[in-house]
């Protein structure tokens, strides 16, 4: 019990003989040491070897520089050395990076380094699972109008609300190949009001089209009898939106497809969405979305290179 | 203390026009500040050519980065800087694999040359002794050999080495316990070669 207080005390008092040395320990720790010192030889056999070491460190001598390291005009310019002027804006930020990669920085990097990741999955969820949210809308709504004519699986989406012969007329309209025509665009507005509202600019809410309401499940009827099919006319997307977002405005526009209805109202929420974004910015959540993540890669970046310098130091 | 003041006072002039571009200035600042750039750099890394070369990088940079200097000990700041090059050197080393430290320990320098009164065996051991304590130095982890360079061949202040090595004076601390301990070790594998008032068995 004794022998084990003793090597405690022993390995504490080799912690501090370095300063005991230096003359800058005061105290109860000087207290200790001179204490331990008197009683313990192998103690003392350490201290003498220490500072026999540093005192042939002090007696190393100060070598002189084996020449001017002034540095030259010419040799300023031949080695493209810019003006201090001209460079030091780069210095608070240079060093600063420097200053953050250094390996003592390991201990507070890592735990801010996962509190960043933590806060962008907060975040992240937020913004996909939170009211109004959902990853496949907001991809949707990112890009909306493109698909509308590009992307067949958004043509494969809008599918889900439709019924009969209306298919084959929204596999075409989901063809890249093949331009939206106003009839197809009123099925859509009859019978897809979910998908189509993710396609709703509020800054273009309809004007060729605002008369057109509650008339949508009249032309869906034709075309699911495939018969009344308009000539395909090539028409700009935004009428397409435009009548799709009367659509998400008006529910009661595909009343006679129960299904879609609901669709539309647990789409409201996208629709607000949608509005910001077609009315020319991000959402803020969408800011600090990239914000977070940015200073997350960042973190990540510099706590690996940090630990990495640590390593080959301790190797 | 009073000339150290002035020296600091000094510095800051200096340090000012160098900012305003005057290479004049900062060279006076070289010349002032070489001898410990050079010996601290030859600490580092082991090699009197290799140090030469770190301590000219050093000075090219601290020129360019001088603009951004925000005041405080220049002293600590270009060591700061001389460290960093002398990392860069490593690194640049181990990736090319052409000078491992054994190879510039052998280049090694040792104690200066013998004086009036000293025998040439005496100089003899000096030499090794200062042979040993290098490479002793150079197998210390560089933040180690740095704390101990800086606190017992160059004599700064535990502040002063905080402020170089960028960390606390608790670190500044244990690392020198510990590279002082360490380099102990590695001189007392060697006692045959220390002179016998050195020898660390007795």
């Amino acid at each position: 019990m004794w022998g084990r207080r003793e090597k405690a005390e022993c390995r504490k008092v080799r912690g501090l003989l370095s300063e005991y040395m230096d003359g800058t320990l005061a105290g109860a720790g000087l207290d200790l040491v001179r204490g331990h010192l008197e009683r313990c030889d192998a103690c003392r056999h350490e201290y003498e070897g220490l500072r026999t070491t540093v005192d042939m460190l002090r007696r190393m001598p100060v070598v002189a520089a084996p020449r001017s390291f002034a540095l030259s005009p010419e040799q300023v310019k031949a080695g493209g050395i810019l003006s201090p002027r001209g460079v030091g804006w780069l210095r608070p930020l240079t060093g600063t990076v420097a200053a953050l990669v250094e390996p003592q920085n390991v201990g507070w990097l890592r735990p801010a380094t996962a509190l960043a990741v933590v806060a962008l999955i907060a975040v992240l969820a937020v913004d996909f699972v939170g009211p109004g949210g959902g990853m496949e809308e907001g991809l949707q709504v990112a890009d909306g109008q493109t698909r509308l004519t590009a992307t067949p699986t958004v043509g494969a989406d809008w599918m889900q609300g439709v019924k009969g012969d209306g298919m084959d007329l929204l596999s075409e309209t989901a063809s890249p190949a093949v331009p939206p025509v106003p009839g197809n665009e009123t099925l859509f507005g009859g019978g897809m009001e979910g998908g189509m509202e993710l396609f709703t600019p509020a800054s273009s809410l309809p004007t060729p089209l605002a008369g057109y309401t509650g008339n949508g499940s009249e032309l869906i009827g034709e075309e699911r009898d495939g018969e009344g099919m308009p000539t395909p006319i090539p028409t700009p997307s935004p009428t397409v939106t435009e009548i799709a977002s009367e659509g998400g405005e008006e529910p009661g526009v595909g009343r006679g497809m129960e299904s879609t209805t609901e669709e539309a109202g647990a789409n409201g929420g996208a629709v607000a969405e949608l509005d910001s974004v077609g009315g020319g910015g991000w959402p803020v959540v969408r800011w600090v979305e990239i914000g977070v993540g940015v200073l997350a890669v960042l973190l990540l970046a510099a706590t690996g290179y940090a630990m990495l310098r640590r390593q080959e130091e301790e190797a | 203390m009073q000339s150290n003041h002035i020296e600091t006072i000094e510095d800051q002039d200096l340090v000012l026009r160098s900012q305003e571009g005057d290479l004049d200035a900062f060279n006076l600042l070289v010349e002032r500040y070489q001898r410990l750039a050079y010996n601290v750099a030859l600490r580092m890394v082991g090699d009197g050519a290799t140090a030469e070369d770190v301590t000219q990088d050093a000075f090219v940079s601290a020129y360019r980065a001088i603009g951004g200097f925000r005041g405080g000990s220049f002293k600590a700041w270009l060591l700061r800087i001389v460290t960093n090059s002398c990392r860069d050197r490593f690194r640049a080393a181990r990736r090319a694999r052409t000078l491992s430290l054994d190879e510039m320990l052998l280049n090694s320098p040792t104690f200066s040359p013998v004086n009036g009164s000293e025998s040439p065996e005496e100089y003899a051991l000096r030499r090794e002794l200062g042979r040993v304590l290098s490479e002793g130095l150079t197998r210390l982890p560089e933040e180690q050999r740095l704390v101990v360079t800086l606190s017992d061949v160059q004599g700064l202040s535990y502040e002063e080495i905080a402020e170089v090595a960028c960390c606390s004076l608790g670190t500044v601390k244990s690392r020198l316990n510990r590279g002082r301990a360490r380099l102990r070790d590695f001189m007392m594998q060697r006692q045959e070669l220390l002179p016998t008032q050195y020898r660390l068995d007795k």
